[in-house]
């Protein structure tokens, strides 16, 4: 039994205009390299890693708003390609970043959600289509008295959970999130990691979770990938990857998440952050030679500015790392 | 303890500060708070509370339709209120920057990036400062790409960039940074707080730092306002809110805080939801507060102090009183 959604070998390069008047080779950005993973239904993955590591492109592409340079997405077995039909574009279904970007700044939000359902032929007429944007709407915690006003007219908080009943209305097999929780106050984050968890546990979604808040990446996921410069670095179970990485990246990003510390005595100053080498992140443009961290990884060798480390599994997890811990 | 602030003049002193969208939405209501010079005060509290409505009511920066009515906003002895805007605008940007919360509006979506730096940082950094101070939070990248428009940077880079110039390109006595890093991971985070932190070490830079991330703001934060409805309800040093916190929201909000539940139990979401809390004439927390008085929905508390900090709760001021 193959998992429902199955991502093979993802690589997208942005290739950037040439300066003016020079003879150079064309530069290109390595935003994402050789991305494999796998989802099942009624499975939460988490995607965590350095920001411009690739995740937004990664999520871009399985939406079908990007289209790979090579590899593939399949859902259930078949092959979504990028250019994408309107039936096949509701089966993914993307939550973005920014959620005041993801609405039409003149249009109630009434209409931003009836929109969706139209498109897709869901819901016999309107009186059908009102119901059901107000039972959804009342599922992410809002009230319908929020559909009358203007995007600008909300919080970014109101705002992300009407992005997210605007995927969910759709019926998509797979939801991928892009960081839904970044802007939301604490109350209002655990609504949508609960939310998130029910959504799991009663039907069949597979969801994707970027995030890089490693408390909500921990509640919320059965398996987590880390990132590093487009490249998955480890993949495992949340539990592990999360808690006892292997690789020397995610190992260093862990150590960097800040711990609640109100025994603090006097201001705080920049020598609390000085913790460890944390580095130049470097240039996707230009990525450093065998393991793209060894510049920045305490436990480099000579071999790892040689040889790219291969996929490996340890133990229950897959790692990209000459020397794991 | 010794409070480094203390009896120190402040650099900013908000009394009494009213906003309004139209509508009627009443988004602020009579928020009163100082600044310390080189303080950094942490502005936490529910989504839609009005924490960037403060923000971009003390630069002036509302949207038309808007209004704003304050007894007092000083800053450095100047009436901002009294000012026009074309006043103001010499102050914000020199004494006083702003990171807002959509950073990518702020920079030109047709001009390069790097073009841009240099525009806001050239007159005041060589070009070996601005490369040096960009590395130290991971944009050396970004400077490799000398032709490349916002678009085709991931946020967090642009994020980075439009803290580099509001923090850099004067030398602002006042920082107001909405949520600044919250689009950022940990590694990048820690190299941004560095940044802030390095300049207010070596220029006294001071900071209203908004934020959700409750974690970061007991970190690095010195006094922490907590805001619910249009009202700042509590503001205390951080180590008194964190450590006994009076308003009810406070603590409902630190109970739900993902890092003081253990992983096996479920967050402690707030029952009820913020809808109206703003046209409330009581205590905008009543309708979901578990030890509401029947004074709690007729009239607004008083702010009361409690130690060092300042409370808006009937319950509160009850203790003390009882
Ligand atoms: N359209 C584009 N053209 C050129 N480069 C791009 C484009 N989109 C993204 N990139 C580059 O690809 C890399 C990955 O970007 P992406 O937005 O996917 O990162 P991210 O992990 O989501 O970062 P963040 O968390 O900061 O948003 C970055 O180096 C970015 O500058
Ligand atoms: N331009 C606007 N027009 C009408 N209402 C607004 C506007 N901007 C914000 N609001 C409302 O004002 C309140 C406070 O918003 P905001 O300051 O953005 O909160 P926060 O930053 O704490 O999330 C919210 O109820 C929001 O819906
Ligand atoms: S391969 Fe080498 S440089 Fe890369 S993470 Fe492992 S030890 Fe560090
Ligand atoms: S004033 Fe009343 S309703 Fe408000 S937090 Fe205090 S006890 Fe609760
Ligand atoms: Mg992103
Ligand atoms: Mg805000």
């Amino acid at each position: 039994m193959s998992a429902l959604l199955d991502v093979r070998g993802l690589t997208r390069r942005f290739t950037l205009p040439r300066p003016f008047g020079r003879r150079t080779a064309p530069r290109v950005v390595h935003a994402v390299e050789d991305v494999s993973f796998e989802v099942a239904a009624g499975e939460v993955l988490a995607v965590v890693g350095e920001s411009g590591c690739g995740k937004t492109t990664v999520a871009r592409v399985l939406a079908g708003l990007d289209t790979a340079t090579s590899g593939t997405v399949a859902l259930a077995g078949r092959e979504l390609t990028g250019g994408r039909t309107p039936a096949d574009q509701r089966l993914i279904q993307l939550v973005t970043q920014n959620p005041r970007a993801a609405f039409n700044r003149r249009r109630t939000l009434r209409h931003a959600l009836d929109q969706p359902l139209r498109v897709h032929g869901l819901g016999a007429g309107r009186a059908e289509r009102d119901a059901l944007v107000a039972e959804m709407v009342e599922r992410v915690g809002l009230s319908t008295e929020h559909l009358d006003r203007l995007p600008g007219e909300l919080s970014g908080g109101e705002l992300a959970r009407l992005v997210l009943a605007r995927a969910l209305l759709v019926r998509p097999r797979v939801l991928v999130l892009d960081e839904p929780t970044a802007s939301l106050d604490a109350s209002v984050k655990a609504t949508v990691v609960d939310l998130l968890l029910r959504l799991r546990a009663e039907s069949d979604l597979a969801i994707v979770v970027i995030t890089h808040e490693i408390d909500i990446a921990r509640r919320l996921a059965d398996r987590a990938a880390v990132m590093y410069l487009g490249r998955v670095v480890e993949l495992g179970p949340a539990a592990s990857v999360l808690a006892r990485p292997r690789h020397p990246y995610p190992r260093l990003l862990l150590a960097s998440v800040p711990v609640p510390d109100p025994e603090r005595i006097g201001p705080a100053s920049a020598a609390d952050f000085g913790a460890g080498a944390i580095g130049e992140v470097p240039s996707a443009l230009d990525p450093p030679s065998g393991c793209a961290f060894h510049p920045r990884c305490a436990l480099a060798t000579e071999v790892c500015a040689e040889r790219r480390p291969a996929r490996e599994v340890l133990d229950d997890v897959e790692v990209a790392c000459h020397h794991p811990g | 303890m010794a409070d480094p602030t203390a009896g120190a003049v402040p650099l900013l002193r908000v009394r009494d500060l009213d906003v309004t969208y139209p509508g009627p939405v009443p988004a602020v209501r009579g928020v009163s708070f100082d600044v310390a010079p080189g303080e950094i005060l942490g502005l936490v509290g529910e989504s839609g509370s009005g924490k960037s409505s403060v923000c971009t009511a003390l630069t002036g920066l509302l949207p038309a339709g808007a209004h704003r009515r304050a007894d007092a906003i000083e800053f450095e002895g100047t009436d901002l209120a009294a000012l026009r805007e074309r006043d103001l605008r010499r102050v914000r940007g020199r004494r006083l920057a702003f990171v807002p919360q959509q950073p990518m509006t702020s920079l030109a979506p047709t001009t390069p990036v790097v073009r841009q730096l240099r525009w806001y940082l050239g007159d005041r950094l060589t070009d070996v400062e601005v490369r040096e101070t960009l590395t130290g939070i991971g944009l050396g990248p970004v400077l490799d790409r000398p032709r490349d428009l916002p678009g085709s940077f991931s946020g967090g880079q642009l994020q980075r960039v439009v803290i580099a110039i509001a923090a850099l390109a004067h030398e602002p006595a006042l920082l107001l940074a909405d949520e600044p890093t919250t689009t950022l991971d940990a590694t990048v985070q820690a190299q941004v707080l560095r940044l802030l932190l390095t300049l207010r070490d070596k220029l006294g830079l001071a900071m209203v730092y908004v934020s959700h991330d409750l974690a970061v703001v007991s970190t690095i934060c010195d006094r922490v306002g907590v805001m619910y409805g249009g009202r700042l309800v509590e503001i205390a040093p951080v180590r008194e809110l964190f450590a006994a916190p009076r308003h009810l929201y406070t603590r409902a909000l630190l109970a739900a805080m993902p890092a003081t539940t253990p992983a096996d139990r479920p967050l402690r979401a707030i029952e009820g939801t913020a809808e109206g809390a703003n046209l409330l004439p009581g205590c905008p927390f009543a309708p979901r507060c578990p030890q509401v008085l029947p004074v709690c929905r007729e009239r607004m508390p008083e702010p009361t102090a409690h130690g060092p900090g300042t409370v808006r709760c009937h319950l509160a001021s009850e203790r003390v009183g009882a």
